[in-house]
């Protein structure tokens, strides 16, 4: 399998709690407990590295994250990830770099093996082993 | 300039297109040689075999070389185009990223001005054809189902692919409106054959296939080729077509892996660069001879580009459908459609493809797309509503030529070796327009039979300019068209495309294995006439 260097990610550690705060409000844990929270999965780093790879993002990222925060402590006296999640996902829905943050949460998510299991998938890529189909040789026939 | 030693033939790119044409005349054991910008790709490199699979598919493996960005491919200024041109540049070509759907043209596709009064006849027809699409059945390991009455009967070497739960549903929706359906002709094994091991039904093959059994060429013909004593040089791109006194093909300039300048003189040049590439190529080699591009004496190098109108619509279903199994563009397909019904409002007409479900990021990209997953506290009760309970189709239109749908060189845009980029005008016609509405509607109809409880359609589909046809097309008469019957330019007699540019029309099926039958017919009419090619 490939493996992916993480090494080179310019965020901040606190840049990075607050990004953790921001994907668990953008992919909260379920209900039922299924599926967990994207930043309690650690999905920060990922997400972080992937925006280094598109222009521009990782510097639209890195202030919306301080400006989130900032307004946050001014606002309720809490760093963002601190705050209980309504409060959250009412400050976050202010900010203008969700939308192309929110695509890069779900791909870093959606391809997390915790997450496949969730999903009912084995937590495994597709090849080699690929899959069975059900019912081979039962198949319909086109009716000519 | 460094020179390199003369050879017999030269292939320019190695796709679909060239490794059908090197593999067939190898065994005349001229000295035949492949030079390609791209690279091989390895199984193991091939995103499948890891979890960011889906993720690969937007970055260093997307349809699109301008968000790729590669090394070895080219810019393609298609801004103005409401279809956006997807290939990929490789040994194998863009069939490494190919869904590996591959019905045949049908007899009339070849006679579209005698039956219906537009486009073109093609100069050759499918009786011609039938035995080169037999041969590259056999080459390239086509499974599919005998006797689908849309077609003239033909043997497959391989059993169809499984249609699966998914394929099971649609195919139900065709049968209670009782519209014609066939499991896919497929360039996938189904079991193993000739030393590949059969498909695993992973689902990846958009973002190639790691288990050899999807029939890019880099799998199929080209290992055979290159045994056959075929030489293939890769890294190394194409500049310019040079001529000689004569104003015949005396080689190509171009750039080696290192970067540097090089001259390969050929007695024959044959161009398979694809409907983009080819015409890119001729129109970036000027000279005293060839002042408009190269064999470009009819003005019609790089006009009448086809790309096939897609429409997708998806329904959402109640029930899982595995989706995620099986090859991801092969399953069913349907012709109820496909021809002439003036009552219909448009000629012409398409066919239905059948799509498999998308793995879970795409599900929840599309599904953000359509409105229907948010971020916050719905997440997950809307992506669980909707993955693997997502199926549909596309339909591919056929594409009508005309001359202001072309290919021109950008007067800015150019490669990192400072050739100019291809520049795209295409507008859709009103003719492809009803069709798209029709068959957006039809898609629905047959959705809704089969259960579906919503649907959601795209229409034109953007990224969908993979088939690339008609920049220099074929034809009898030098005045209206760039090659002749069989490949060769009227202009310059050594000089040969093969690729999907020389399309007359397109048809509304997916093109490749046309344009590979059509390669091994020129190889074949080439062998024959060794004697006296130029004549
Ligand atoms: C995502 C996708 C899905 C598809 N699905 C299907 C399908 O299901 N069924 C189907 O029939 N078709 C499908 N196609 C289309 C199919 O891949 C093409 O029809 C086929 O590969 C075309 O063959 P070709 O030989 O014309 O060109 P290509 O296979 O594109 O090969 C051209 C080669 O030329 C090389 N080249 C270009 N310019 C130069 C230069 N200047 N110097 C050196 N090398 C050069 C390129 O690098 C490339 O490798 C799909 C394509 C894509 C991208
Ligand atoms: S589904 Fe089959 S053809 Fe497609 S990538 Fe997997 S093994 Fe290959």
């Amino acid at each position: 399998m490939r493996t992916v260097d993480r090494s080179n990610v310019a965020l901040s550690a606190e840049d990075l709690d607050v990004l953790a705060g921001v994907l668990d409000t953008l992919i909260p844990p379920s209900d039922d407990g299924r599926f967990p929270g994207a930043g309690a999965l650690g999905c920060a780093r990922q997400v972080a590295e992937n925006c280094g790879r598109v222009p521009g993002l990782l510097e639209l990222l890195r202030s919306g994250l301080r400006e989130l925060n900032h307004s946050s402590v001014a606002r309720r006296g809490e760093p963002f990830h601190c705050l209980p999640p309504d409060a959250r996902e009412q400050l976050l829905a202010e900010q203008s770099f969700v939308f192309p943050l929110v695509i890069q949460a779900y791909i870093a998510y959606y391809q997390h093996p915790a997450v496949l299991e969730a999903l009912g998938l084995e937590p495994r890529p597709p090849h080699p082993l690929g899959y069975r189909m059900s019912d081979p040789g039962k198949e319909p026939a086109p009716n000519a | 300039m460094a020179r390199d030693e003369t050879v017999d033939v030269l292939i320019v790119g190695a796709g679909a297109s060239a490794a059908a044409l090197a593999w067939s005349l190898a065994e005349t054991k001229m000295q035949i040689l492949c030079i390609e910008q791209g690279d091989w790709v390895r199984p193991q490199d091939l995103p499948g075999n890891d979890l960011d699979w889906e993720a690969r598919h937007l970055t260093d493996f997307h349809f699109s070389p301008n968000v790729r960005r590669r090394p070895e491919d080219y810019p393609v200024n298609d801004s103005a185009s409401p279809i956006q041109v997807s290939m990929f540049n490789a040994v194998g070509g863009s069939t490494i990223l190919y869904a590996a759907h591959f019905p045949r043209f049908r007899p009339d596709d070849f006679r579209v001005r005698s039956v219906d009064g537009v486009g073109e006849d093609w100069p050759v027809d499918y009786e011609t054809l039938a035995p080169f699409y037999d041969l590259n059945a056999e080459m390239m390991g086509v499974s599919g189902l005998p006797g689908d009455p849309a077609y003239p009967p033909k043997q497959l070497p391989l059993p169809p692919v499984p249609l699966g739960k998914l394929g099971a549903k649609l195919a139900a929706g065709f049968e209670r409106l009782g519209w014609h359906w066939w499991p896919s002709d497929s360039a996938i094994i189904t079991q193993n054959y000739r030393g590949r091991a059969a498909c695993v039904n992973a689902g990846t093959c958009l973002v190639g296939c790691p288990q050899g059994a999807k029939g890019s060429v880099d799998v199929t013909y080209w290992p055979e080729a290159l045994r056959r004593g075929v030489r293939l040089r890769t890294r190394c791109r194409v500049r310019e077509v040079t001529v000689n006194e004569q104003g015949m093909a005396s080689g190509v300039v171009y750039y080696d892996a290192e970067g540097k300048e090089r001259y390969q003189p050929a007695h024959v040049v044959v161009l398979a660069c694809n409907g983009i590439g080819t015409p890119r190529l001729l129109l970036a080699s000027r000279s005293k001879h060839f002042p408009d591009g190269l064999a470009n004496r009819s003005g019609l190098v790089g006009k009448n580009l086809m790309f096939h109108p897609y429409a997708m619509v998806m329904g959402v279903f109640d029930e899982p459908l595995e989706g995620y199994k099986g090859p991801t563009g092969c399953c069913i397909m349907s012709q109820e459609f496909y021809r002439t019904d003036l009552r219909r409002g448009f000629v012409r007409g398409y066919s239905f493809e059948i799509l498999r479900g998308f793995g879970p990021i795409s599900t929840v990209l599309w599904g953000m797309q359509q409105g229907l997953v948010p971020w916050g506290r719905n997440h997950h009760r809307a992506v669980e509503e909707l993955f693997d309970h997502v199926a549909g189709m596309v339909a591919i239109c056929e594409d009508l030529p005309e001359e202001t749908n072309c290919v021109t060189l950008d007067p800015e845009l150019r490669d990192e070796h400072g050739i100019p980029a291809p520049r795209i005008h295409y507008r859709l016609s009103e003719n492809s327009q009803r069709m798209l509405a029709h068959a957006v509607d039809r898609a629905r109809e047959v959705l809704e039979a089969a259960g579906a409880r919503e649907t959601f359609v795209q229409s034109p589909l953007p990224f969908a300019g993979w088939h690339l046809m008609g920049t220099a097309r074929m034809g009898r008469d030098p005045h209206t068209s760039v090659v002749n019957e069989w490949g060769r330019c009227h202009d310059v007699k050594n000089l040969f495309i093969i690729d999907g540019s020389i399309f007359v029309t397109s048809a509304a099926v997916n093109p490749t294995n046309t344009i590979q039958a059509l390669a091994l017919y020129i190889a074949d009419q080439m062998k024959r006439r060794l004697a006296n090619l130029f004549d």
